[in-house]
């Protein structure tokens, strides 16, 4: 039809100004501030001293780099759990694939700030599960709270559901034919899976990861509550410079950082997973 | 062997969503103890802490404050995901329209906290407060590729040949819309509306940098209170927006089938 | 009086020309169909005369008024979709009444014409079902009284048969049939299926590479092709090529191995390349020699495929690799794989094609 394409384009502008005036424009102005100087350092800007000075400062340093072990380690131990789960959810249909799916958007909708509540009783002293062999002398008391692994085992719970969501749409889209072929011309179960499924799988397993990173490197509630003043990330760096230590520049400084390291580990990741992707 | 292995599977599955679901579960179990702290070891069940919320008056208007910013929120993203989401599923080679799907979809790959940080830093630098719009810009952002998914999804099972049916009928673009289109899509566009708004309604990292007293968000009042003392009350609130979650995706599954994925 | 035509209709897409300097008369009242293979630009061109896609060039008038350019809504063309594209949440009397209702036609009218449309198509006491409730045939029988419901000018329909299993087809074909002729409507049918075109058209417009190949009426299609690619699309056709060795009434065409061939063409040159065809039922096999075919050759049979209401040889005659279809009938002799006969043809059955 005449000016399809026009019409294509005028439908597609509100989204394309949404992100462009809510979020294009804000990061920029963020950007543009972490070049400049602040109460803690003096400099003539637009320079990049901020970003020198937390890369300098081992403290800063040990900072980024939970950050980044928090979220590999998440990424690690999600990814191999979803995956199982993905492949043995697939198998179900109609009634009972519908609750499965449905038992893993609840807490997605319930929210991470309610399920961190959870998670602070149950991790506190061993929590009721742990708290009585604590009590019985048959463990030594966890200590999860505060801990970086109390963190992790949040983020795993938080993460999972997006991650079975991921991967299991990506298995479904699988024609199950394919292994069924790849039985017949003589393979056995494992090697079928090995052969057919595991690699057409892949795409769905890059993007599950891509997501599982970035939700674990950019949450905020977990490493806020669970881990406290003893285990800051980027983001909980970023929310004491605003709320304690009133440095603008230093937090966008910080948030900076993180976006750029994310972007690394995206673009890692894809390197990472992608060259197996075939074609 | 078979059967063995059937139920080493289901086994797997029933402890996966323990641990998915446990903290909500022992949330909302928290919140029937009468006992003063939390945790504590269960005493009985009482109701009372439920009660305590309507004499927070906090709590109340925050909730009104966040039901009006998802609102608002959820409305925007819905309307300009939709518009996209039509232009890509109807013209769009694939190649370009994952292209732009995924371009739209770039706000989820930005931390909340720094969405936050960004539109406080963006107001400032030109002088002004933030106030209540740019909480419902940061939150309008975030929750838009949500939508544009869904819709997208509900998009790809639309037959456009019915729109072309509409117009050799005599029916106008306006018509066609109204008649055809904007009714058989109607099921995506309800559960994006909802999706979005829950979303929306229990963010905590998005508001953090840009409410006011006057616009807490309950996230943000939560926040504050938990900051000073835990107690069962903060879990009765938990419970109240759980159970609300639940209902919603148990009602957007039986009345309208759709799911965040097929 | 609603008649349709197409002048030196072109469109072309990014790299291909879909429809290529078409040009097509349907007259008042009358069937065409559009056949040929899939990616001809059948459905293309249908799409044009609904005005769902525009034409680079040409022009197309309906009822001697220009509709070229005029927007799908007001054209009055009534289109039965491939999918059938029903209103998945309308039901089926307001499926069928929806054109009238964007025509702001009173509730009573629109009741009596869907009542109307139902008793045309035999759905009578259905218009409260939703679409989904019914059954293939059905559906197609809903999309065709809501095309027809808004009384076109002209009806198009888009392989309307093609999602309906072998049994429903044969009737709906009777079906479409009984309803265009009983209404008088001119109508125009897009399908790939020869069998449809040749047993519903009053005239069949063969196309192919988004030319107009042949129209004429499905008699002359059949029997007179006018190119090789009508020959060879219509029906199964022996293939052979040689030169021209003599052109006149009766030419006579010469294969590589020396065998001549007495046949019939238009434009045929003296010692240019050329094509013989011989549809495969117009070969005859026997044991006597069929001295009356002016192509006549001992050969020996190949193979013996049973068709059920006929019997497919395949034949080595001369260098040549013929297949000769038989009816499955007494009268006709029985033939098996290694027999020694005669394959034979008529000069007018043998049509020649320059290359």
């Amino acid at each position: 039809m005449t000016g399809a394409r026009g019409v294509q384009w005028l439908l597609l502008l509100p989204s394309l100004l949404l992100l462009a005036l809510l979020l294009g424009l804000p990061l920029a102005a963020m950007l543009a501030n972490s070049l400049q100087p602040n109460v803690l350092l003096s400099f003539t800007g637009p320079a990049l001293d901020n970003y020198g000075y937390l890369l300098s400062r081992s403290y800063y340093l040990q900072v980024i780099l939970r950050t980044l072990r928090m979220a590999a380690v998440t990424t690690l131990v999600t990814i191999p759990l979803g995956y199982i789960a993905a492949m043995l959810l697939r198998r179900l249909s109609g009634r009972a694939g519908n609750l499965a799916i449905m038992g893993l958007t609840f807490p997605i909708l319930a929210g991470p700030l309610t399920v961190v509540l959870g998670w602070m009783a149950l991790l506190a002293n061993g929590g009721p599960f742990l708290g009585p062999l604590v009590a019985a002398g048959l463990i030594g008391p966890p200590n999860l709270l505060g801990s970086e692994t109390g963190v992790v085992i949040s983020l795993v719970q938080f993460v999972l559901p997006f991650a079975v969501l991921t991967l299991y749409t990506g298995l479904r889209q699988i024609q199950p034919q394919l292994h069924e072929a790849a039985r017949s011309l003589g393979a056995g179960s494992l090697s079928g899976f090995l052969h057919v499924t595991l690699p057409l799988s892949l795409p769905s397993a890059l993007s599950a990861s891509i997501i599982v990173f970035s939700l674990a490197a950019s949450s905020f509630i977990s490493p806020h509550y669970l881990g406290g003043a003893g285990q800051l990330t980027l983001t909980t760096l970023v929310t004491q410079f605003i709320m304690a230590t009133f440095n603008a520049e230093l937090a966008a400084a910080a948030a900076g950082l993180l976006l750029l390291l994310m972007l690394a580990a995206v673009i890692g990741i894809t390197a990472a997973i992608g060259r197996f992707i075939r074609p | 062997m078979r059967f063995l292995g059937k139920a080493a599977g289901g086994l797997y599955l029933l402890l996966l969503y323990l641990f998915v679901a446990g903290p909500l579960l022992f949330v909302i179990a928290t919140s029937f103890n009468p006992a003063t702290s939390f945790p504590a070891p269960f005493e009985g069940l009482t109701l009372s802490w439920y009660a305590a919320i309507l004499r927070r008056p906090e709590f109340l208007s925050a909730a009104g404050t966040s039901a009006v910013v998802a609102a608002l929120a959820a409305a925007l993203a819905v309307v300009v995901a939709f518009l996209a989401a039509y232009a890509l599923s109807r013209n769009g080679s694939s190649s370009a329209r994952g292209a732009m799907a995924t371009l739209l979809a770039s706000p989820l790959l930005v931390p909340q906290v720094v969405i936050s940080l960004a539109i406080l830093q963006l107001a400032s630098a030109w002088g002004v407060g933030t106030g209540f719009w740019g909480l419902v810009a940061a939150h309008a952002v975030y929750v838009m590729p949500f939508a544009l998914r869904l819709l997208l999804t509900g998009l790809a099972r639309f037959d456009f040949a019915v729109e072309e049916a509409s117009r050799s009928l005599g029916g106008g673009w306006l018509s066609t819309w109204r008649e055809v289109t904007l009714p058989l899509l109607r099921p995506s566009i309800v559960a994006g509306f909802t999706f979005c708004f829950i979303l929306s309604f229990v963010n905590l990292p998005l508001s953090l940098f840009l409410t006011s007293p006057d616009t807490a968000t309950l996230p943000i009042v939560m926040f504050a209170y938990i900051e000073s003392r835990i107690d069962p009350m903060i879990a009765a609130v938990a419970s109240v927006i759980v159970l609300a979650a639940g209902t919603a995706t148990i009602l957007l599954d039986r009345f309208l089938h759709v799911r965040l994925v097929d | 009086m609603p008649e349709l035509i197409l002048s030196h209709v072109t469109r072309r897409f990014s790299g291909h020309t879909a429809v290529d300097d078409f040009s097509l008369t349907v007259r008042d009242g009358e069937f065409v169909c559009l056949l040929g293979p899939s990616g001809c630009g059948k459905t293309t061109t249908l799409r044009i005369i609904a005005g769902f896609e525009r034409a680079d060039a040409g022009r197309l008038t309906l009822d001697g008024a220009d509709i070229t350019h005029a927007p799908p809504q007001q054209r009055d063309i009534g289109l039965v979709f491939q999918s059938y594209a029903l209103f998945p949440h309308k039901t089926v009397a307001e499926n069928i009444g929806f054109g009238l209702k964007m025509r702001g036609r009173p509730r009573a009218a629109i009741a009596a014409a869907v009542e109307e449309a139902l008793a045309l198509v035999r759905l009578e006491g259905l218009g409260g079902r939703y679409p989904r409730a019914l059954s293939g045939g059905q559906q197609q029988r809903v999309a065709l009284a809501r095309a027809l419901a808004i009384r076109p000018r002209l009806l198009l329909m888009d392989e309307p048969l093609s999602n309906l299993d072998a049994q429903l087809r044969e009737e709906m074909r009777n079906e479409i049939r009984r309803i265009q002729k009983s209404l008088g409507i001119t109508a125009v049918l897009v399908t790939h299926d020869q069998a449809e075109a040749l047993a519903m058209a009053d005239r069949i417009a063969v196309m192919a590479k988004g030319r107009l190949q042949q129209m004429a009426d499905p008699a002359t299609i059949y029997e007179a092709p006018a190119t090789a690619f009508v020959s060879g699309f219509i029906g199964q056709a022996n293939v052979l090529e040689g030169r021209v060795e003599s052109t006149g009434a009766e030419a006579v065409l010469a294969l590589p191995g020396g065998v001549t061939l007495a046949g019939r063409g238009d434009g045929l040159a003296a010692g240019a390349a050329t094509r013989a065809m011989v549809k495969h039922e117009r070969m005859a096999l026997c044991r006597a020699e069929p001295a009356q075919l002016a192509n006549r050759f001992p050969c020996q049979v190949a193979e013996r495929t049973y068709l059920g209401g006929s019997i497919a040889y395949r034949c080595e005659a001369a260098g040549m690799t013929l297949t000769a279809l038989l009816p499955n009938h007494p009268l006709f002799e029985s033939f098996a794989p290694g027999d020694t006969a005669w394959i034979g043809w008529a000069a007018t059955d043998c049509a020649f094609f320059p290359c």
